[in-house]
C-alpha cells in the first residue's frame, strides 16, 4: 500500500543533506514533478472516494495543485507540504459539495427531479456503500486507513481537534460497519 | 497525551495481514477502538486496491504551467486593480460633474434648449434674443467633454 502521507524520497534526501535545516526557496519545476508524482495518484483517489465522481477528481486534484504552488511552498518543509495538500483537497472538496447541494436544491426547485449525485458515476460496488457514508467520515476513514495518516494528521487535514478525531473516526468506523452490514458485507465477507 | 489507542496501527496491519498475536487478540476483546478499526480494515483495502482510474493522471508539466498562467493572470489583475479603483473613480468624477453643472444652470440650459424650437427661432430673428449663458458655464462644458472624451478613448484602448 502506498503510504503518500509519508515523506518523497527525494525531499527526504535533500532534507538529510542540508542538516535538516530548511533552506527558503520556492519550489522549482523539476522538485514539483517529482512531488507530483509521489502525490498525485494517492490524493486523485482521495478526492475520488470522496466525490465519487472522476471528472470532478481531475478538476480538484489540478486546482489542489494550482492552491498549492500559488502558496509558493518551502520545500524543505515536507510536513506542511502534505498536510497543505489533503487539507487543500479536503476543503475544496467540501466545497465542490456545497455547490452540488445547492445546485440539487435549484434543480429540485425548477423541476421535480432528483439527482443523486455521488451516485452518477460510480461503477464500483465499493465505491457504492463507501458512498453512503458522509463526506467527512469517508475522510476519515480514507486517511486513517489508506493514507495510515496520524490522528494529528487527520485533524489538520479535516480543520478538526487531533483530540476529536479519535471519537468521529470510531463513529465512522461504526457507521461503516453497520452499512457493510445492511449490504450483507460483514467483516469476514471482506477479508 | 496520547489520544488513540496505542495497539490501533498493529491492530490495523494485524487485520489487514489477518495475523493476530495473543497479544492483539487480547487487547481486541477489550478495546472498542481497535473492534471498529479491525471490523472496516479488510473493506478499506479492498477498497484501495480497487483502482478506479480510467485515465491517467493530468501530467505534471501541464499542472505546472496551468499554475504558471495563473499565478501571471492573478499578478497582472493585482497589479491593474489600481487602475481599475481609479477608472471608476474618474467615471464617477466625470459623471457628477456633468450631473452637477446641469443642476447649476438647469433654467439656462432648458431655456438654452427650447430655443431651438421655431417659435424661439422666430423670436430671436425679431431681435428679441435669448438670455445669456455665464462662460463659466461654458468652460466647464468644455472641460467636462474633454474629460469624458478622454475616458470613453482609454476605456475603449484598455479594452482593446
Amino acid at each position: 500500500m502506498i503510504n503518500a502521507m509519508a515523506l518523497p524520497g527525494h525531499l527526504m534526501a535533500s532534507r538529510e543533506a542540508s542538516g535538516g535545516r530548511a533552506p527558503q526557496k520556492p519550489m522549482n519545476e523539476a522538485q514539483f514533478e517529482a512531488f507530483y508524482r509521489s502525490t498525485a495518484g494517492s490524493l486523485w483517489s482521495y478526492i475520488y472516494r470522496l466525490t465519487g465522481n472522476a471528472a470532478a477528481s481531475d478538476d480538484l486534484l489540478q486546482k489542489t495543485f494550482f492552491r498549492f504552488l500559488r502558496a509558493n511552498p518551502n520545500v524543505e518543509s515536507d510536513e506542511h507540504m502534505r498536510r497543505y495538500l489533503f487539507r487543500t483537497a479536503t476543503n475544496l472538496a467540501m466545497d465542490h459539495f456545497r455547490e452540488a447541494k445547492r445546485e440539487r436544491v435549484e434543480e429540485q426547485a425548477a423541476a421535480t427531479i432528483t439527482v443523486d449525485y455521488p451516485a452518477r458515476e460510480l461503477k464500483h460496488d465499493f465505491q457504492r456503500v463507501f458512498s453512503e457514508l458522509k463526506p467527512q467520515e469517508r475522510a476519515l476513514l480514507w486517511l486513517a486507513h489508506v493514507e495510515e495518516a496520524s490522528h494529528d494528521e487527520i485533524g489538520q487535514a479535516l480543520g478538526v481537534k487531533s483530540k476529536s478525531v479519535r471519537v468521529l473516526l470510531f463513529r465512522a468506523r461504526r457507521r461503516l460497519a453497520d452499512v457493510l452490514k445492511n449490504h450483507g458485507l460483514g467483516p469476514e465477507v471482506v477479508r | 497525551m496520547n489520544d488513540h489507542c496505542r495497539y490501533e496501527h498493529d491492530v490495523m496491519h494485524a487485520a489487514r495481514e489477518s495475523r493476530w498475536t495473543e497479544v492483539l487478540q487480547g487487547h481486541l476483546a477489550s478495546c472498542e477502538d481497535c473492534q471498529a478499526a479491525a471490523a472496516v480494515t479488510g473493506f478499506m483495502e479492498n477498497l484501495s486496491e480497487d483502482n478506479a482510474r480510467v485515465r491517467p493522471l493530468p501530467s505534471a508539466s501541464a499542472v505546472w504551467l496551468k499554475a504558471q498562467l495563473l499565478r501571471d493572470t492573478l499578478a497582472a489583475e493585482r497589479v491593474a486593480r489600481p487602475f481599475t479603483v481609479f477608472q471608476w473613480l474618474a467615471y464617477f468624477v466625470v459623471a457628477s460633474g456633468w450631473a452637477g453643472l446641469m443642476t447649476w444652470k438647469w433654467d439656462v440650459v432648458r431655456q438654452w434648449m427650447l430655443s431651438f424650437t421655431p417659435a424661439h427661432v422666430i423670436q430671436s430673428a425679431s431681435g428679441l434674443t435669448a438670455p445669456s449663458i455665464p462662460l463659466a458655464f461654458y468652460a466647464g462644458i468644455v472641460v467636462l467633454a474633454s474629460l469624458t472624451m478622454f475616458l470613453a478613448l482609454h476605456t475603449i484602448l484598455a479594452e482593446e
